[in-house]
């Protein structure tokens, strides 16, 4: 069973190519990476998986379902739903706690429970950090909460661009462990990097050059 | 083991609150702009609705439709009868009786000013008014539920304004009278005035050495006549024969109530278009500001907004939080200004009746209440109808959109 289809996804912005003819898929639990240099279309194929942006042709099947037919309106109830974003910049609210961050994604998801959102962040090591504001927090402790805000909904997909972009080394490690137990625990992951030693920790790399796959390397060989 | 305390959940309204509450110079700046609309038209509007009763009422109760006063007196009268700043000055009585003869006039009165020593009751000097109870009809109408009976030489009727109450004794010159009635507030001069009858004005300048010379004749002087005029006659017909016959030998000055207070009433209508101009001003110098400041923040707002759209907030959602944002200013905005212009009214609206120089009825509970309720509903509109464009602007994006322009 597949979480993810890619079908001959092209995007086009006029006569100018960002992806052309992409076709992979992901397992259900399974981690990709997708590794590329900048201006080879990682972040614009990350874009419509994360129902952020259609394709000009193409199908992205997420979840059995073709996410490329819906209206603005339904792709963000499926990202909503099924998705959980990291994002290289963390993109925290930064006028609510870390535990606020968390309830935040409940909110627009279903219903706020504290108690579940402690523990998420319980889980990503902030828990006594609950209280302090993005701009008290570190980088890495901001991509943790950032981590603990993309889990709290159970999504079937998590989806990371560039998760360790902003991080030292140490905090680095810390993030990739972080990704490693939940993809231990049966989650589906697809990082967007474009550094090798972060897209090894996948059990597939799909590299893009020019909007096309240059390479599939499975890195459990 | 950790134990946090309980947070408030989160809503949309938490949410627009957090976000104001980040920004508090921002917050306060526009919160500023909304209450100087709100305080200056609720303020405005009030002071204008009080000396316009206080105006009506005068027009409506004065009775009089020409005063008689030595010549060069006439605004002594008039601020006699607005402000009740006390003056003295007098006019032969024996034109009352002249006069009363001319057709068209129904009904005469003479009244004696005296301006009083500082008394206990009150903290500045008073205006003592003598009048002819037989004939009286200016001072009457303010008092008839509280005088039921006649006025005796040892009793006065104190203005509303006067620190004494029914049956206290107050002294002038040394003379006990005591307090028979209290009259309605007029908004005149008349609230911090003291009435006696003739007879007991008469004794007092006597007795309390206020004359000097022809003591003896005082009794036949007065300080002003007043006359009604019947609807068939103009006043100003009347003023002409009086002047013709006994201007030169009585040496004297005609006030017209009706030309008074027309003068009032063109004064108080230039005084509500400059208020009503200003609070225009305020409503639309509101507007702009918030406009632009709302304008200039979109982009910093998208990234924002783009967040949001991405962990799944529906564009209804955040239109609903910016307006409540906006509505959140407005509501603070109205309430400090409408409670920042009870206090200054309280603390200070007869000041600047007294000041005017016109008189000031206090408005109703209910009238004020009506008043705050439409300046609320006016400063309502103020910050969301400001910001709609860019709410409009900022929501429109798709989320990919915000996000990535946000960035």
């Amino acid at each position: 069973m597949n979480i993810l289809e890619v079908n001959n996804v092209s995007k086009n912005y006029g006569s100018l190519y960002a992806l052309a003819d992409i076709n992979m898929t992901v397992g259900d639990g399974k981690w990709l990476s997708i590794m590329g240099p900048s201006g080879s279309g990682k972040s614009t194929l990350m874009n419509i998986i994360g129902c952020m942006d259609k394709p000009t042709s193409g199908s992205v099947i997420l979840d059995g379902q073709d996410i490329t037919q819906l209206s603005l309106t339904d792709l963000t109830v499926i990202r909503r739903d099924k998705i959980g974003l990291i994002f290289q910049q963390f993109h925290l609210v930064p006028y609510l706690t870390a535990l606020e961050n968390v309830m935040l994604a409940q909110y627009y998801h279903s219903m706020v429970d504290e108690k579940e959102a402690l523990n998420a962040l319980e889980r990503v090591g902030l828990h006594a950090r609950a209280k302090h504001l993005p701009r008290q927090l570190s980088g890495g402790e901001q991509q943790r909460v950032c981590i603990a805000r993309a889990l709290i909904n159970y999504p079937k997909l998590i989806l990371a661009d560039e998760p360790t972009g902003n991080l030292d080394e140490a905090n680095e490690s810390l993030v990739m462990n972080l990704l490693h137990q939940l993809h231990q625990e049966g989650s589906s992951i697809i990082v967007v990097t474009h550094s090798p030693e972060v897209a090894k920790h996948a059990e597939t790399t799909v590299v893009l050059e020019h909007g096309k796959i240059a390479q599939i390397i499975d890195n459990l060989k | 083991m950790h134990i946090m305390p309980q947070i408030k959940p989160i809503t949309i309204y938490r949410l627009a609150w957090r976000n104001l509450a980040q920004k508090p110079f921002r917050t306060t700046c526009l919160i500023i702009m909304t209450l100087l609309f709100s305080a200056s038209l609720f303020g405005g509007s009030i002071l204008t609705k009080n000396l316009n009763d206080g105006i009506a009422g005068m027009a409506n109760r004065l009775g009089a439709d020409i005063l008689i006063v030595p010549y060069g007196y006439e605004k002594e009268l008039e601020v006699a009868l607005l402000r009740g700043e006390p003056s003295t000055f007098y006019l032969k009585a024996d034109l009352a009786q002249k006069i009363e003869k001319i057709k068209g006039i129904t009904a005469v009165s003479s009244q004696l000013f005296i301006a009083s020593l500082s008394a206990g009751c009150c903290t500045s000097k008073l205006q003592l008014i003598g009048f002819e109870q037989s004939t009286d009809f200016v001072i009457s109408p303010w008092m008839k539920q509280q005088l039921t009976a006649r006025l005796h030489d040892n009793e006065v009727v104190v203005g509303s304004k006067i620190l004494a109450d029914v049956g206290d004794e107050i002294t002038f010159f040394n003379h006990r009278f005591r307090v028979a009635a209290k009259m309605d507030s007029t908004g005149m001069g008349f609230d911090t005035s003291v009435f006696m009858t003739m007879d007991a004005a008469y004794n007092l300048m006597k007795t309390a050495d206020l004359l000097s010379g022809d003591v003896d004749h005082i009794r036949n002087y007065v300080s002003s006549i007043f006359i009604r005029v019947d609807h068939d006659y103009q006043p100003k017909a009347i003023v002409n024969q009086i002047m013709q016959k006994y201007a030169v030998e009585y040496n004297l000055d005609f006030v017209m109530t009706k030309v008074m207070i027309s003068d009032i009433y063109k004064w108080l209508n230039s005084f509500s278009v400059i208020v009503y101009t200003l609070a225009a001003i305020f409503w639309l110098l509101a507007i702009v500001v918030i406009f632009i400041v709302y304008s200039s923040t979109i982009n910093e707002r998208k990234r924002e907004v783009g967040i949001l759209r991405i962990l799944g907030a529906s564009r209804s959602m955040l239109v609903k939080m910016l307006f409540i944002e906006s509505f959140i200013i407005s509501v603070i905005g109205a309430i400090i200004g409408i409670i920042f212009a009870t206090i200054v009214l309280c603390a200070f609206s007869m000041l600047i009746c007294q000041s005017l120089g016109l008189p000031c009825i206090n408005a109703s509970f209910s009238s004020a209440i009506t008043y705050g309720l439409i300046v609320f509903i006016l400063t309502l509109i103020i910050a969301p109808l400001a910001s709609s464009y860019s709410v409009l602007s900022i929501t429109r994006t798709d989320s990919y959109q915000a996000y990535r322009e946000g960035e």
